[in-house]
C-alpha cells in the first residue's frame, strides 16, 4: 500500500504540490467500502464504487480548495488529513468493520478485496501486482499524455506553463483527484490484507509516501522526479524497515528512525541540489552563447 | 595606492574554465567597467572579489592588504560591497529596516532603537539621493528605488569598493541617469566602483576605464575616452560586428491581425485601442511604470479585471486566461526569462509546450512527432543545444529566449507580444533575436514589441506608440525624433 500511495504522491509532488491526506483518504475509502458492504448489505461492486467515489471526492475537494480558494497545498491537505480521518471514524463508529453486532448475516469484506489482499500468483502477492499496474498506469500518464506533461511543466515553472496556455487549475484538480483515487485503491488493499476495515489504518503512511518520493529522487518542490524513482524509494524504505525489525529494534524506535529519515533525506537532497545548481550555474557561465 | 588589485585569478569548474588567470585593478575614485558576453567570466570575477566564490588560485589585495580568498565576511570588513542584479531586500520590512538589515541599533534594554534606526537610514538614503520615508514598506517602492535602497544598504558598511551587477537592466533611461549621478558622487568621495553591464553606450558614459573579458581572460583594459562602441563590441565578441543597416521590412499593408477596443485594466491601464496588421511590428515604448507590461499581460489574459474587446484576424475573441489567448493565436514572451522556460524539461518539450494539443491523439502525446518538430525549430532558429533532450535550463539566456520564440512559432501564432525580450542578454544574442523578430514579421506574424529602450523600438518597429501613466500618449512613425518621443514618454503632451 505504501507503494500505491507513493505513486499518487509522486504525481502531486512533481506538479509542485503535496498531499498529506493520502493515508486518511485510504482509511476513509476502505472504511466506507467495508461498512457499505458488511453493514449496509450493498452489493460488492457498488461498495467498491462508493469507496472510489470517496477518494475522488476528497481529491476533488483538495483540488478545489487549492485552485479556487487559493489555500496552499500543504494547508489544504493537512486539513483533509484530519477531516478524512474523522469521517472514517464517524462512518465506522470507531470500531473495526465488520462489527458483528451490525453486520448483515454472513457479510465480512468483499471477496475481490480479500483475494487481492491475501493471495499470490506464481509466488507474487497480488497486492504487488496491483501496485505494479498502478505504477505502469501512472508512468504512462506521466510520460506520455498531455495532462501528465502539463503537470510536470506546472511543477517546473508554473508561470511558464500558464502563459503557454496550459490550464493550470484544471490540471492541478485532476492531479489531486488521481491521488485521491489511488489512495482509495490503497485503502482497499489495506482492508484486504487485514481482512477488516478500521478508521485508523494506514496511519503515518502519508509520511512514508513522501519519504519514498524524495528518496526516489524527486524534487520536493516540484518539476523533477519520476515513478520509477519512487518505486525504488519504496523498496529502499521497505528494506530499511524490515532490517530494523530483523535487528530487533523496538517499534517505537522504528517510528523515530522513520521520522528522522525523512528529514535526513530531504536535507541530503537539498545539499545535493545546491551542488548541482552551482555546477550548472558554472556550466552556464562558461557556455558560449 | 591601488584600491583593488586582483592578480592571476583562476577558477575552473568541472569541464569549464570560468577565469583563466585574470588581472584586474581599481583605483580609488575610479569607475571601472567590466564588459563581456554572457559566460565571459564577469560574474565569477565579481563573486571572487566579494568572497562568495573561492578561486583555485590568485591573490586579491584591497588597500595593499592581502585578503583571504573565499571569505565574504572579511571582504565586507574591508569595505567591499556588491549589489546583485536580483535585489536582496525584504519586501515586507520598511526601507529603514532594510537599509540597516543585520545591524539594527539597540536601546539599553536590547529592543530595537527605532528612532536611531530611521535617523541613520535617512542619512544613508540621502547619500544616494532617494527621497522616500524610511518607514515606507519596500514592497511599495518601484524597482529603481529599491535598487537605490540596496546601494544605500551597501554604503553603510563604509564601503571602499562598490560592485554593481547590471544595475540599469531594470531601469528606464531617466532612472538610469539618476543612478549615474549617484555613481559620480561616490566616485568624487573616493569610492571605487566596479560596473558590470552589457550596454556599451552606458559603459562609455559612466566608466573611467573598461576591462573586457572574453572566455575567462582579459582581452584588454582601456580608457573610456580612447574607444568607440564598435571597438568594445569587437573586443567582446572577438569578431567585427557590422554596423547595422536598416533591415526593417517594408511597411506592412496586410490584413488586420489584431484589433482592440477599450482594452483596459483600471486603474493602471486606461482604455487602449490597438490595430496591428499582418507582418507589422508595432513598438510600444515607455519607462518603467508606464503600463507597458500591464498592457501585455492584459492582452494575454493574465490580468483578472480586464475590460474591452479583442479581435484576432477579424474574429472577436474572449480572452480571460492565457489558455484562451493561446487558443486565439496569441503568443507572449516576457522580460523575465524564468517566466518563459521550464528549466528541468527538455528543449524539445519546451518548444512544444504550447502545441501539445496538436501533437496528441486523444490524451496521448506523440513523442516522436514532438521530437521531430522540435528538431526542426532548433535548426531553423539555430538554437545551440547539444540535443533536443538537453534540459532547457542549461542553455544560455539568449538561447532560452529563442526556445520560447520557437514555442510560439510551433504553436502557429498570429500575434506575438514581446515584452522587453532583450533585457539582460548579450550583444551577439541580441542581434540574432532582432534578426528573428524581423524574420517573423516577414512571415506575416503581427508583433507588438514593448520596450523601455527607444533604440530597440526604433530599430525594429514600423510604428512606435508611446506610453505614459497607463495610457498611449502618442503614436509616432519610426523616424520621429528621439527627443520628441522621450518628451512624450516623460509626460509632456503636445
Amino acid at each position: 500500500m505504501p507503494a500505491i500511495l507513493a505513486i499518487g504522491q509522486t504525481i502531486v509532488i512533481i506538479s509542485g504540490g503535496i498531499d498529506l491526506s493520502v493515508a486518511a483518504t485510504a482509511a476513509l475509502s476502505g472504511s466506507l467500502m467495508g461498512v457499505a458492504f458488511a453493514h449496509w448489505g450493498w452489493p460488492e461492486p457498488l461498495a467498491l464504487l462508493l469507496g472510489l467515489a470517496a477518494g475522488f471526492a476528497v481529491g476533488a475537494f483538495n483540488g478545489y480548495v487549492i485552485t479556487k480558494w487559493r489555500v496552499p497545498d500543504f494547508v489544504a491537505t493537512l486539513g483533509m488529513f484530519a477531516a478524512a480521518r474523522g469521517m472514517a471514524l464517524l462512518v465506522t463508529d470507531g470500531l473495526p468493520v465488520p462489527d458483528y453486532s451490525q453486520a448483515v448475516e454472513g457479510r465480512t469484506i468483499p471477496g475481490l478485496v480479500s483475494t487481492l489482499g491475501t493471495e499470490s500468483l506464481f509466488g507474487i502477492p497480488l497486492i504487488a501486482l496491483v501496485a505494479a499496474v498502478c505504477a505502469i498506469f501512472a508512468w504512462f500518464v506521466f510520460t506520455r499524455t498531455r495532462q501528465g506533461r502539463s503537470a510536470y511543466a506546472i511543477g517546473g515553472n508554473r508561470e511558464a506553463a500558464r502563459v503557454s496556455g496550459i490550464r493550470v487549475e484544471r490540471v492541478k484538480m485532476r492531479v489531486y483527484i488521481l491521488s485521491g483515487m489511488l489512495a482509495a485503491v490503497a485503502g482497499f488493499m489495506l482492508v484486504g490484507r487485514q481482512a477488516s476495515a478500521n478508521a485508523l489504518m494506514g496511519e503515518g503512511m502519508e509520511l512514508q509516501s513522501i519519504a519514498a518520493v524524495v528518496v526516489g529522487g524527486a524534487n520536493l518542490f516540484g518539476g523533477e522526479g519520476g515513478i520509477a524513482g519512487t518505486i525504488i524509494g519504496v523498496l529502499i524504505i521497505g528494506v530499511l524497515e524490515n532490517g530494523l525489525e530483523i535487528l530487533g529494534v523496538e517499534e517505537f524506535w522504528q517510528r523515530v528512525v522513520n521520522g528522522l529519515i525523512i528529514v535526513a533525506v530531504v536535507a541530503l537532497d537539498q545539499w545535493r541540489r545546491r551542488a548541482i545548481v552551482a555546477r550548472e550555474a558554472s556550466a552556464m557561465r562558461t557556455e558560449r552563447p | 595606492m591601488t584600491l583593488l588589485d586582483v592578480r592571476t585569478v583562476r577558477k575552473t569548474y568541472p569541464g569549464a574554465v570560468a577565469l583563466g588567470g585574470v588581472d584586474f585593478a581599481v583605483e580609488p575614485g575610479e569607475v571601472h567597467a567590466l564588459l563581456g558576453e554572457n559566460g565571459a567570466g564577469k560574474s565569477t570575477l565579481m563573486k571572487v572579489i566579494a568572497g562568495s566564490v573561492t578561486p583555485d588560485a590568485g591573490q586579491i589585495d584591497v588597500d595593499g592588504r592581502r585578503l583571504p580568498l573565499g571569505s565574504p565576511q572579511v571582504a565586507r570588513e574591508h569595505g567591499v560591497a556588491i549589489v546583485y542584479q536580483e535585489l536582496s531586500l525584504v519586501p515586507s520590512l520598511s526601507v529603514g529596516e532594510n537599509v540597516l538589515l543585520g545591524r539594527w541599533p539597540l536601546t539599553r534594554t536590547r529592543t530595537v532603537g527605532w528612532d536611531r534606526l530611521h535617523e541613520e537610514a535617512a542619512q544613508h538614503l540621502a547619500r544616494v539621493g532617494l527621497d522616500v520615508r524610511t518607514r515606507t514598506s519596500v514592497r511599495t517602492l518601484r524597482i529603481a528605488d529599491r535598487q537605490l535602497v540596496e546601494i544605500a544598504k551597501a554604503l553603510c558598511d563604509h564601503v571602499r569598493l562598490l560592485m554593481l551587477d547590471e544595475p540599469t537592466s531594470a531601469l528606464s533611461e531617466r532612472e538610469a541617469e539618476r543612478l549615474f549621478g549617484i555613481i559620480h558622487e561616490l566616485r568624487a568621495e573616493g569610492v571605487g566602483v566596479v560596473y558590470v553591464s552589457h550596454m556599451l553606450a552606458e559603459v562609455l558614459r559612466v566608466a573611467d576605464r573598461i576591462t573586457v573579458l572574453r572566455d575567462g581572460r582579459t582581452v584588454d583594459t582601456v580608457r573610456a575616452g580612447d574607444v568607440l562602441e564598435a571597438d568594445l563590441a569587437q573586443m567582446m565578441v572577438g569578431r567585427r560586428i557590422s554596423a547595422q543597416p536598416d533591415q526593417r521590412v517594408a511597411a506592412a499593408d496586410g490584413d488586420l491581425a489584431l484589433r482592440t477596443r477599450g482594452l483596459a485594466c483600471r486603474p493602471r491601464l486606461q482604455p487602449v485601442d490597438l490595430e496591428l496588421r499582418k507582418g507589422e511590428v508595432v513598438g510600444v515604448f515607455g519607462f518603467v511604470g508606464a503600463g507597458r507590461t500591464r498592457l501585455a499581460r492584459t492582452l494575454f489574459g493574465l490580468e483578472p479585471d480586464a475590460a474591452g474587446t479583442v479581435e484576432v484576424s477579424g474574429k472577436r475573441v474572449r480572452i480571460t486566461s492565457p489558455a484562451d489567448a493561446v487558443a486565439a493565436g496569441l503568443g507572449y514572451l516576457g522580460d523575465d526569462r524564468a517566466l518563459g522556460i521550464v528549466p528541468a524539461m527538455s528543449v524539445a518539450e519546451n518548444i512544444t509546450l504550447a502545441s501539445m494539443g496538436r501533437l496528441s491523439r486523444g490524451p496521448v502525446l506523440d513523442v516522436r512527432k514532438q521530437r521531430e518538430l522540435a528538431s526542426r525549430y532548433i535548426d531553423e532558429l539555430a538554437i545551440r543545444a547539444s540535443s533536443p533532450d538537453q534540459p532547457a535550463g542549461t542553455l544560455s539566456g539568449g538561447n532560452q529566449q529563442k526556445v520560447v520564440l520557437a514555442r510560439w512559432l510551433c504553436s502557429g501564432v498570429r500575434v506575438l507580444v514581446l515584452d522587453d525580450p532583450m533585457r539582460g542578454i548579450d550583444v551577439g544574442a541580441k542581434e540574432e533575436i532582432m534578426r528573428l523578430v524581423r524574420q517573423l514579421a516577414a512571415d506575416g506574424i503581427a508583433i507588438l514589441y514593448l520596450t523601455s529602450e527607444l533604440k530597440e523600438a526604433k530599430a525594429l518597429a514600423h510604428r512606435v506608440l508611446v506610453m505614459a501613466g497607463g495610457r498611449i500618449v502618442r503614436a509616432a512613425t519610426a523616424d520621429a525624433s528621439d527627443d520628441q518621443i522621450m518628451a512624450a514618454a516623460g509626460g509632456v503632451h503636445g
